[in-house]
């Protein structure tokens, strides 16, 4: 099945939020969870708008836990999630899913493998019936296995190969990880998924598919009390595995600053690209209020000053991207991103820097306020549609984040100082374990 | 920035990182391979009462007409934090630019929000930032379309903001120049995308001088003299009464959504209808080649379609669904990836045009597998065109199409577009209750006829790649 790559920050744009009239504690309220006698997470989110509801089943594993040498692993193993058990065989899960309307599919990332359905509430049961199945009973043959190796090597071309600047990405992020698992691209090199074995895959599903591995999220026209009774029915069977997670994580070192520049044959629009290593809900959640806040000051919209100046009066980029992603079970990552004018001619870096120091400078009591009063103004669009809401949420429990830190969040960003602030930046420039990139085009001619 | 696969997706100098979502468009119009639909040109399907009876979504949808200037909208009242009205100029899109200025519909969405009325851009971000109100503008090649979301008591800004952009918009010229420079660059690099460089060729092997076959980013030299008089002219002379169609969801009372409309556009001006004709099509040209040296071939067709109102609709949007519609279920997802494991996905939909429909299917394979792969489509194609489908298929296809139905109904925002598309299409404002019928009444004998008229030999290929090997 389709791995989304991570689309996190389109749902993250929701965890931003306030309005006066919204009352966002009323909305959490509709939020809660249970946990099953084996481990199971189940996170209700009610939503009786419309008679609709989305199925995420997330398990806490992603490309984070291969081995060296296994990379795609997690990934291949979502494709054959959907080739059948006994009592499913074949491709009946897909025929069942189409014959109920639900809209089906799955997604890996670094941290998590999540399997999800959006489908009409008098569908429920079988959802749930199909997807506890296949938590225990995967029966995987060789010819599929060797078939999804195949497609999963044909979706690495779409996706990376035939794109400049995936692979710029790609080339990135080895940098800035080093020997920290996120080094890694989920869809494995080509290599390497090319050597998985079957075995690969049963080890890695006996192992990390689990009850007490996983949370599931039910979000729409669902009650507590029917989401207790139906996750007992179809997952409370299901033996726990006392699941202990063995990942140990290396800390990256601090002050590490490194630059990459690429050249590709295909570019034909030049990137710059700054990525940090930084805290996360994991790490140190203090931290990362003032993170945000920087982002949006700095990239939320066209009034920034960072792209005031970048973009409209020295017209060095055409465009700028600044973001933060905190929901991580390791580091958080914070970014930033511009496309040039001219790449050849300036000197990216120095503007850049001179850019964050004009957007630094005007930074004031007043620009804190606005800032923090549209990072919250959005928290509406939370209580809009229940498949954003439910993956947000499953990603912040599949970190092991608690729940609790989503009602945290208006409060977090309203404590926010500018001292909190200038602190974050300097430890982003001093401190954070950082890679800078520049993509370019190769020239015939040109040699560098 | 659609293209940053990990952290980054909210923040960019615009909310949408433009330049990048321009080429994102080609991208996905051309290259849609996900396991749904690509293009869902049924925006709903009625409940399946014996199945599903348990769970009808209790929305109504009433006709709506303004007290002072008579403006007709579809409304829906939805208890719900937030209102969205979504609305569609017809005749305002791309195909109806005047070619001298190709290029100033896309730069007109871009801008029209900066500055409006009493407020200059700056302004009007902060305030629209700071209280939830969201709009946002897009053109296609028809349409010139609009949506403006916000949290219910907003609703008085959010309609003075709205209108003083469509009525007194500033355009202010340092967005304008940057929206050119952004145009002018994603013009030049469109082909780094290889995907994106055979839509534009294939695109204009199709329809040749059309207006369909123009870029859809502009031309270079006409973005150059786009200036705010130019924007000023376009948004007047497009932007009218009686090419409008609106759509209101929320919690608003009936009469509040009337007043709303004349508030909102009762002061549009009222303007001639305008033709630009149909393209002839060339069904039997030779074929679109583009010799590349990357890692995975991309392939595309086009054939015939049909309209939406035509009598062959149902009967060609489900055999389409059962042949390259159905995700991983379709036909040619599973004889291409199921079974031969020749590309990651397959898709094909219907692209309804206000001037020409067209049947569209793509697919990616490397090198070593594209012939094969291409060999098999057609005559998966073909063989669906001669010996049509069975009456599982169809039986199978008319339960997803009736139990999905209820799935369209998950934002305010996505009714409220849904409402203005009836509308345009003039399904009727009963079309939610009486679509299920339709789906259902279609018979294997008429879904065989929209296969033998539809999946031909007629069809246009287009490949970019190793072509020789």
């Amino acid at each position: 099945m389709n791995k989304k790559l991570l689309n996190l920050y389109a749902v993250a744009a929701f965890i931003c939020s306030f309005v006066t009239a919204f009352s966002a504690d009323a909305f959490f309220e509709n939020i809660n969870q249970f946990k099953l006698n084996n481990g199971l997470q189940v996170v209700v989110i009610e939503d009786h708008k419309a008679p609709i509801v989305k199925q995420m089943l997330f398990y806490k594993v992603g490309s984070i836990n291969e081995a060296i040498g296994k990379g795609g692993l997690a990934h291949l193993l979502e494709h054959l999630m959907f080739r059948g058990t006994p009592r499913f065989p074949g491709q009946q899960f897909n025929q069942i899913m189409e014959s109920n309307g639900a809209i089906s599919n799955a997604f890996t990332s670094q941290d998590v493998t999540a399997y999800h359905q959006f489908f009409d509430v008098s569908r429920l049961d079988k959802m749930m019936e199909l997807e506890a199945d296949r938590m225990q009973n995967l029966q995987i043959n060789n010819d599929d296995f060797l078939a999804e190796r195949n497609i999963v090597f044909q979706e690495r071309k779409q996706r990376i190969d035939n794109n400049p600047s995936a692979k710029f990405y790609e080339a990135l992020k080895k940098v800035l990880w080093q020997n920290h698992p996120y080094n890694r691209q989920v869809t494995g090199e080509d290599s390497e998924i090319l050597s998985l074995r079957l075995t690969d895959a049963e080890d890695f599903y006996r192992k990390y598919y689990v009850p007490d591995n996983a949370v599931l999220v039910l979000s729409g026209d669902i009650t507590v009390e029917k989401a207790e009774e139906l996750t007992k029915k179809y997952f409370g069977n299901i033996k726990s595995q006392n699941y202990v997670s063995d990942l140990s994580l290396p800390t990256l070192p601090q002050n590490y600053k490194a630059s990459i520049s690429m050249r590709l044959p295909d570019v034909k629009l030049g990137r710059m690209t700054n990525i940090y290593a930084t805290p996360s809900y994991n790490l140190d959640k203090d931290k990362i209020y003032a993170l945000e806040v920087l982002a949006e000051y700095m990239g939320g919209d066209k009034n920034s000053p960072f792209y005031q100046k970048l973009v409209i009066q020295d017209k060095k980029a055409l465009d700028i991207n600044v973001g933060y992603n905190p929901i991580s079970r390791s580091y958080g990552v914070f970014e930033i991103g511009l496309i040039p004018t001219d790449i050849e001619r300036d000197n990216l870096f120095l503007e850049l820097d001179r850019a964050w120091n004009y957007a630094l400078r005007k930074l004031d009591d007043e620009q804190l306020a606005m800032t923090k009063e549209k990072l919250l103004a959005d928290l509406i669009y939370l209580e809009d549609n229940p498949e954003d809401i439910a993956e947000l949420v499953g990603y912040i429990a599949a970190a092991d984040v608690d729940l609790q830190e989503l009602k945290n969040y208006e409060k977090g960003i309203n404590q926010v100082t500018l001292k909190d602030v200038i602190a974050a930046v300097s430890y982003l420039q001093n401190e954070a374990p950082q890679v800078s990139g520049i993509l370019y085009q190769l020239k015939g001619d040109r040699n560098e | 920035m659609s293209k940053k696969p990990m952290y980054l997706k909210r923040r960019g100098g615009s909310k949408v990182f433009w330049v990048s979502a321009l080429l994102a468009l080609l991208l996905i119009a051309v290259w849609c391979n996900r396991p749904k639909p690509a293009v869902q040109p049924e925006p709903v399907v009625e409940e399946r009462q014996e199945i599903i009876s348990e769970s009808v979504f209790k929305g109504r949808v009433e006709e709506i007409v303004s007290p002072k200037f008579g403006i007709k909208a579809y409304y829906m009242f939805q208890k719900s934090g937030l209102t969205s009205v979504s609305f569609t100029f017809i005749q305002s899109g791309k195909a109806y630019e005047n070619p001298e200025q190709a290029g100033v519909a896309n730069i007109v969405a871009q801008t029209l929000k900066e500055g409006a009325g009493w407020w200059s851009a700056k302004e009007l971000r902060n305030l629209m930032g700071s209280s939830g109100i969201k709009i946002g503008f897009s053109v296609s090649k028809d349409d010139f379309s609009g949506q403006v979301t916000f949290p219910n008591e907003q609703k008085e800004n959010a309609v003075k903001y709205l209108r003083e952009m469509l009525l007194n918009p500033h355009f202010e010229d340092r967005y304008v120049e940057t929206a050119k420079a952004g145009a002018i660059r994603a013009i030049e690099t469109q082909k780094e995308n290889p995907s994106t460089e055979l839509l534009l060729e294939f695109n204009q092997a199709i329809y040749g001088d059309f207006a369909y076959g123009r870029n859809p980013i502009g031309d270079i030299e006409t973005i150059k003299k786009i200036n705010r008089r130019v924007l000023v002219n376009f948004v007047r002379n497009n932007l009218a009464k009686n090419r409008l169609f609106v759509g209101i969801v929320g919690n608003i009372q009936k009469e509040a959504a009337e007043e709303m409309l004349d508030n909102l556009f009762g002061k549009l001006p009222i303007l001639e209808s305008r033709e630009i004709g149909v393209p002839y099509i060339n069904w039997h040209r030779p074929d679109v080649n583009i010799e590349r040296n990357i890692p995975q071939n991309i392939v595309v067709y086009a054939a015939k379609g049909t309209c939406r109102k035509c009598e062959d609709f149902y009967p060609l949007y489900i055999a389409n669904y059962i042949l390259g519609g159905a995700g991983l279920n379709s036909r040619f997802n599973q004889r291409m990836r199921e079974k031969e494991n020749l590309t990651y996905g397959v898709s094909s939909w219907l692209d309804l045009n206000d001037n020409a429909n067209i049947l569209t299917a793509s697919f990616s394979a490397t090198g070593d597998k594209s012939e094969r792969a291409e060999k098999l489509f057609e005559e998966i194609w073909q063989e669906a065109g001669e010996k049509g489908f069975t009456e599982d298929e169809l039986q199978n296809a008319k339960d997803y199409l009736i139990s999905s139905h209820n799935l369209r109904f998950a934002s305010t925002s996505g009714i409220a577009e849904m409402l203005a598309y009836m509308q345009k299409y003039d399904l009727g404002v009963n079309f939610l209750n009486q679509r299920n019928q339709l789906v259902k009444d279609v018979t294997l004998r008429q879904l065989n006829q929209a296969a033998k008229d539809y999946f031909d030999s007629n069809f246009i290929k287009g490949k970019i790649g190793n072509i020789n090997k």
